[in-house]
């Protein structure tokens, strides 16, 4: 039982580990000089010594497509009426940006042009533009990656190696549907938190030498998810998740008596994982739905109870319970699956 | 276009990994112990006294069932040795042997031996005795008395027929005694244990009889090791040696040391071999064994030492001339007695008729026919032919029945495919009919010796029958029982096991004292006990 456990969670691990190396990939693209990493910059910069491609990149602005709309570049960007005050206003700084001196106090600059503005400076790697031309959608606000609602639907498997689970299912994997919505209401700087609240349903079948059984499992549960927004498309999260799972177990003796257990337990769930944006807007301060792909694994402890099958039919009469022991549905899991934001 | 790649990317990395886990999740994961795969197959289904003995041949194990009380069946599995040879219980159903072959080849110290596990009959049950032997032994021979048990008739690659493996079960510990009988070209068939007989010289001692297809050897219980007396047989017409096929032995008077006899019967032979424990004709021998040879006017189906009025007699039913024929042991004088009817099988009912004559025994006298009888052996000298009572039934006995204590003046008579059986009281000299709805019921017969059950497996109704006053209560349960016993409960009561074998292990619990459809209890799915 507890080799199945470890294999489970280095299953987990694995997986995660798989996909890690992938989207570090692509997370090179902002956090080391663009130069060195990526293949457009790389191409954009043959020939000319390292910082000079930074320079050819901000130079070449017609390379980003501009929005509809947008000023001409040389033209200050939204210059204040000549009636408003020349005031300076500094809103927040974009994360990752380095405070920049204005460029006179008879320009105001606001928020959003400054990031634009701050973007220019900056590569861009190819696909991560946003709705709005030129801005790197890491340097803007996280703002809709952090904070919106959620809906996700996926599938979970669940080790069981509990020897009571045994006889009712001939392999220890279980695998289930998986239902979550997620409210993250609050973010601080590339972290936010979301209650996600959760139901799973896991149901396997099997012979007990000759007996037909079935077990059936209902989780629910509400998670408390932490996560870490360490760029556009990826976020990590850890969640733990206390709930309760409602297992229900069928057997059918040989003579066709059908005993049946039925009963709730306190469950503590504990997952890490990764989700990735498949679709939707890159741009964090823009709302909007986006689509997203979630790897994850953990280990979900569930309170055992014992099992005791009662007679559900009226054939045989008086059928005295079968007691098969404590179930224990405690078990590491992996899952994946889609989630939808919004 | 580039932000299509990147998502097409992600898209694929998050498939890749979806299909990575499902490929793991269900072909890397564990699986559960096979015996959870085994599917149930019942061997042996064994009535003890305070238990059901059920061997569970897939998994290799017993499950013991008892009645802790009027509500409750309990059941617990002991693992049994590899290749089961024998599952038999005790005479007094007090014990239960297993005896098994062991792994083969054993290629490992390890490696499991042949061995012989000797389990409690409950309902207290307990760990088994175990005795290992060194080579697997195919059959058991057990000892009425309790004492001891001998395995034989060998099943290794290279096999002594002739080896006897002798247990005693009063001292675990002794080392088995292993002994090979001289041999005439035959090997045991049968092994049977004696009561204590008188010899010559020395205590009284119990003997083991193995009955080969040509000769019978004896060999003495109170030193095992000691070299075996074998008797060769009388040959036929073609010079082969008969066929031994029973063996009765009497001690004959208790204060002559030297009239202990044995009395052997042959294959389609109207001889009757006659074996006396004399006066020992060698200095290290305790005894000798005298032969004489009775001819008893045909071929005899059954033979006993009976007590007649004129003394000890050696009884020989001959069915072809209706006929019985009273041998004098001492002086091999034959004396007949006609009969009436084709007698085949007997059974002394002494102690249990009420009007048994003095110094005389009364024998249940059965066949082929529908007739039994009751043959009084204290009046057979002068007027033999006042001796037999014959009574004729509706049904072709096949089997009688004991009945234990506080009934034992019944017997039980049943009959082939009949629905009919009859219960036979025998200090009243009295059958009584009990009719089945159709033919094939079993009966069996409480330990405890108050009531029988009357079933047919497979059909949900079958009967418990009071044998104080015969009455019948018909008794309902589903699913059908594939055999019923009566056991002890833990406490104190007596229990009705019905139980059902057909594809898994089910049992429906009566109260045996007061069996009630409307009480009984279900008990599902047994085959699961302790199972990992």
């Amino acid at each position: 039982m507890r080799q199945n456990q470890t294999l489970g969670l280095l299953t987990s691990l694995m997986l995660l580990g798989a996909t890690l190396p992938a989207i570090a990939q692509n997370v090179v693209h902002v956090t080391s000089d663009a130069p060195k990493t990526t293949e457009g910059a790389a191409k954009k910069a043959e020939g000319t010594p390292p910082g000079a491609a930074r320079a050819e990149v901000v130079a070449e602005p017609a390379a980003v497509p501009r929005a509809a709309g947008a000023p001409p570049d040389g033209e200050a960007p939204n210059t204040p009426p000549a009636s408003e005050p020349a005031a300076v206003e500094f809103e927040e700084a974009p994360i990752g940006t380095k405070p920049e001196p204005v460029a006179g106090p008879q320009v105001r600059w606001l928020a959003s042009e400054r990031k634009h503005e701050a973007a220019r400076d900056r590569y861009v790697a190819p696909g991560d533009e946003t709705d709005a031309p030129g801005v790197d959608p890491n340097a803007v606000h996280f703002t809709h990656h952090q904070v919106n609602l959620s809906a996700q639907l996926g599938f979970q498997v669940n080790w069981l190696a509990s020897s009571t689970v045994d006889a009712f299912a001939d392999k220890d994997a279980v695998v289930g549907p998986l239902a979550r919505i997620g409210i993250a209401p609050w973010a601080t700087g590339r972290f936010s938190l979301a209650f996600t609240p959760e139901w799973s349903f896991a149901s396997t079948s099997a012979r007990a030498r000759s007996s037909a059984t079935r077990l059936g499992m209902h989780r629910l549960s509400l998670g408390f998810e932490g996560r870490y927004h360490f760029h556009h498309r990826y976020h990590a999260y850890l969640r733990v998740s206390p709930g309760a799972v409602v297992a229900r177990a069928s057997l059918t003796d040989a003579a066709g008596a059908e005993l049946v257990d039925e009963n709730w337990a306190f469950r503590l769930d504990g997952t890490a994982g990764l989700a990735a944006r498949l679709a939707g807007n890159s741009n964090g301060t823009q709302t909007g739905f986006r689509l997203l792909a979630y790897v994850e694994g953990g280990f979900d402890w569930t309170a055992s109870s014992e099992l005791r099958l009662e007679a559900s039919g009226s054939r045989p009469a008086r059928v005295s319970p079968l007691e098969l022991g404590p179930l224990d549905l405690s078990s590491p899991h992996a899952g994946a699956g889609l989630m939808l934001t919004y | 276009m580039k932000d299509e790649m990147n998502q097409f990317r992600s898209l694929r990395i998050a498939t890749i990994s979806t299909l990575t886990l499902v490929g793991l999740g269900l072909t890397a994961c564990g699986s559960r112990n096979d015996d959870w795969n085994s599917y149930f197959e019942a061997g042996e289904v064994v009535g003890l006294d305070g238990s059901v003995a059920v061997f569970d041949r897939g998994l290799e194990r017993i499950l013991f069932l008892t009645a802790p009380s009027s509500k409750q069946v309990a059941s617990r599995a002991f693992s049994v040795g590899h290749d089961v040879q024998v599952v038999r219980a005790s005479k007094d159903r007090s014990s239960l042997f297993v005896l098994s072959a062991g792994e083969w080849p054993r290629t490992e110290p390890d490696d499991e031996k042949p061995r012989l596990q000797v389990f409690s009959g409950g309902p207290k049950l307990a760990e088994p005795t175990v005795y290992e032997l060194d080579d697997p032994m195919g059959a058991l021979a057990l000892d009425p008395e309790g004492r001891w048990v001998a395995a034989f008739a060998g099943s290794a690659t290279v096999t002594n027929p002739n080896e006897i493996v002798l247990l005693d079960l009063q001292d675990p510990k002794a080392k088995p005694v292993s002994k090979t009988i001289r041999s005439f070209g035959g090997s045991p068939v049968e092994l049977s244990f004696t009561s204590e007989l008188a010899v010559p010289r020395g205590p009284a001692r119990r003997f083991l009889v193995a009955r080969t297809d040509r000769d019978v050897a004896l060999i003495d219980l109170s030193d095992p090791n000691r070299e075996e007396i074998t008797v060769g047989l009388p040959k036929d017409e073609q010079g082969i040696p008969r066929v031994p096929v029973q063996i009765v032995h009497d001690d004959g008077d208790p204060d002559d040391k030297s009239d202990a006899r044995l009395a052997v019967r042959l294959v389609d032979s109207a001889d009757v071999v006659l074996l006396e424990l004399a006066e020992p004709t060698a200095a290290d021998r305790d005894f000798s064994v005298g032969y004489n040879i009775v001819d008893v006017g045909g071929v005899p189906t059954a033979i006993d030492f009976v007590r007649t009025d004129g003394g000890l007699r050696l009884a020989a039913l001959v069915p072809s001339r209706q006929r019985a024929t009273l041998v004098n042991p001492e002086t091999t004088l034959a004396e007949v007695v006609d009969l009436g009817g084709n007698f085949s099988s007997m059974t002394r009912i002494t102690n249990a008729v009420g009007d048994a004559p003095e110094g005389g025994d009364v024998a249940l006298l059965w066949g082929e026919g529908k007739t039994f009888a009751f043959w009084s052996l204290g009046s057979t000298s002068g007027t033999p032919y006042r001796a037999v009572d014959s009574t004729e039934l509706d049904i072709q006995l096949s089997q009688v029945l004991d009945v234990p204590a506080p009934n034992e003046h019944l017997k039980v008579l049943v009959g082939e495919s009949a629905t009919t059986f009859y219960v036979l009281n025998l200090e009243r000299r009295e059958s009584f009919p009990l009719m089945t709805r159709e033919a094939g019921y079993r009966i069996e017969v409480s330990g405890d010796g108050n009531r029988l059950w009357a079933y047919a497996p497979g059909n949900p109704s079958f009967s418990a029958v009071r044998l104080s006053d015969l009455h019948p209560t018909q008794l309902d349960v589903y699913p059908e029982p594939s055999v019923v016993f009566d056991v002890a409960r833990l406490d104190g009561g007596r229990a009705g096991l019905a139980i059902q074998t057909s594809g898994g292990l089910s049992v429906t619990l009566l109260d045996a004292n007061d069996p009630d459809s409307a009480t009984t209890r279900y008990f599902p799915a047994l085959e699961l006990e302790e199972i990992q």
